[in-house]
């Protein structure tokens, strides 16, 4: 049988970030597969070389345009730690409601996209709809939907008020009430499990030789979640609960994702409940002495871990950027291999591509 | 105790035991040179170490340095030091497969050599870049002089 390649990207018709893949067909089955990163290669590690600290918050907040918030957060950390700063533990919880309310945003986001990418139009609509309500939250605690410059080396910049605090536990169950309804939809809909069942394929053999992180990993069975495992800001002080599966497919991935989502609600409201009195930010010497520092943290999906190199001036000297999606593009050719064409935006939009954040 | 473990075999290998000559840093570290990095790796996995995080390049003073950030429970970062005149270093993808990204990205932004690293494609730079190794590059990010390279 004669075979094809077919060039899908930069400009993309599954994705709204460019990214190339050249996807080599036998008739309908995908045998082969590249991929080509790079169009939006901003050089953001270099610039960050020769701005100062401070300035650098805008900087990495832009390496993303779904979790900025959690750029920021590692980025802070990483100073803060070469600072030896503690934040105020307001300040810190603050930090960790945004975290939560931007994993629920993104993960609301991702099942929009891959309903959309298998043709399920209706579960995109209320996915997105239903995200509102967390960018509304979001918006009214920071003043930006997306990027909210609310974090500084040392803490917040702005402070929950009460009447925000009341305005989040109210909004939180109807949220949770709606998410509930999709996982149901998930679980039970027909035509949903036809297109994402069985598909995109990962062990957790692989998920190992590959360094995934996050949903992918945690849909293969690999229970790995930093907030519990390695907990940064004030996460030790909650439980969090790890979804896995054992499937490894995009279904298993959907699962993961809204128990996840559903997990995050509920975090959400016990940060909001046992918010602490106090300040929330300290303030921070601007000069920054002489070492390095691994700071880590879990995005919405995966680790995030930024290394910064200070020579005890206002500049840092190496800040190295590293997002979750860089490896599990590696494992995308494998998913693919041996699969129809009309399942390739399916597993695509599975893994859940960050390509801004993979690029830098 | 497996980082434990590994820990303690690769201080037999490695070139320095004094703390004080390492930079200030937050997790485990170990200064290798560039022949030892596979022996290294081999340590980590038989150690059950098994997430590579990432590969950062520090490039200080015409010197380079890579950073193998290495997590199971808590960080080991392996500190591989290039050699000038050599200027390359063993592929570890055969070990981790997982490290080819980060294994181009460190080629493509260092101008380090990769041994048994197919690089027959650009990842992250244009395929028409005349620039070279652009974490190499000395000039002011925005300075006059970078503007007219641009040109």
């Amino acid at each position: 049988m004669s075979r094809v390649t077919i060039p899908i990207g930069p400009q993309h018709p599954l994705l709204k970030e460019p990214v190339s893949f050249n996807i080599t067909l036998e008739g309908e089955n995908v045998i082969d597969s590249t991929l080509r990163l790079g169009y939006v290669h901003r050089g953001i590690e270099k610039l960050a070389e020769s701005r100062s600290y401070v300035k650098n918050i805008t900087l990495f907040e832009r390496v993303c345009g779904i979790c900025s918030h959690i750029h920021t957060t590692t980025y802070c950390q990483a100073v803060e730690g070469l600072l030896g700063l503690e934040i105020p533990r307001r300040g810190s919880y603050i930090r960790m409601l945004l975290c939560e309310l931007e994993r629920i945003h993104s993960h609301l986001l991702w099942l929009g996209v891959l309903a959309k990418n298998i043709g399920l139009n209706t579960v995109f609509m209320y996915a997105w709809r239903d995200r509102e309500i967390v960018l509304d939250l979001m918006e009214e605690i920071s003043g930006g939907r997306v990027s909210h410059a609310i974090n500084t080396i040392g803490g917040v910049r702005k402070d929950l008020s009460s009447t925000q605090a009341k305005k989040i536990l109210a909004d939180l169950p109807v949220l949770a009430a709606r998410v509930r309804e999709l996982l149901d939809i998930v679980n039970n809909d027909r035509s949903f499990k036809a297109r994402t069942q069985g598909i995109g394929y990962l062990s957790t053999q692989d998920v190992y030789r590959y360094c995934v992180v996050g949903p992918v990993a945690r849909a293969s069975g690999v229970g790995v979640d930093l907030r519990r495992d390695a907990p940064y800001a004030h996460y030790h002080e909650f439980d969090i609960n790890v979804i896995t599966m054992q499937e490894g497919d995009v279904w298993a991935r959907a699962i993961v994702r809204i128990l996840e989502t559903i997990e995050s609600i509920d975090l959400s409201r016990q940060i909001v409940e046992k918010l602490p009195a106090g300040d929330v930010t300290v303030r921070a010497n601007r000069k920054v002495p002489e070492g390095e520092f691994v700071s880590r943290s879990e995005a919405p999906r995966g680790e995030v871990i930024y290394f910064v190199k200070s020579d005890g001036t206002q500049t840092p000297k190496r800040v190295k950027v590293r997002t979750p999606t860089l490896t599990a593009l590696i494992t995308l050719p494998m998913q693919l291999e041996g699969l129809q064409m009309a399942d390739v935006s399916a597993v695509i939009a599975g893994v859940d591509l960050c390509i801004a954040c993979a690029d830098r | 105790m497996t980082i434990c473990n590994a820990l303690c075999e690769l201080k037999n290998i490695s070139m320095t035991e004094e703390e004080d000559l390492l930079p200030s840093f937050n997790e485990n570290q170990v200064l290798l040179a560039s022949g030892q990095l596979l022996e290294a790796v081999v340590i980590l996995l038989k150690n059950d170490v098994k997430h590579l995080s990432t590969i950062t390049g520090v490039y200080q003073e015409n010197k380079l340095q890579l950073l193998y950030h290495f997590w199971q429970g808590e960080g080991i970062t392996l500190r591989v030091v290039i050699d000038v005149t050599d200027n390359q270093v063993d592929s570890i993808t055969d070990l981790i497969p997982g490290a080819l990204f980060y294994e181009r990205e460190i080629v493509e932004m260092f101008g380090v050599k990769i041994k048994g690293l197919d690089m027959a494609t650009r990842m992250f730079l244009p395929d028409n870049w005349q620039g070279g190794a652009p974490m190499r590059r000395k000039l002011e990010v925005g300075s006059e002089e970078e503007m007219q390279e641009i040109k």
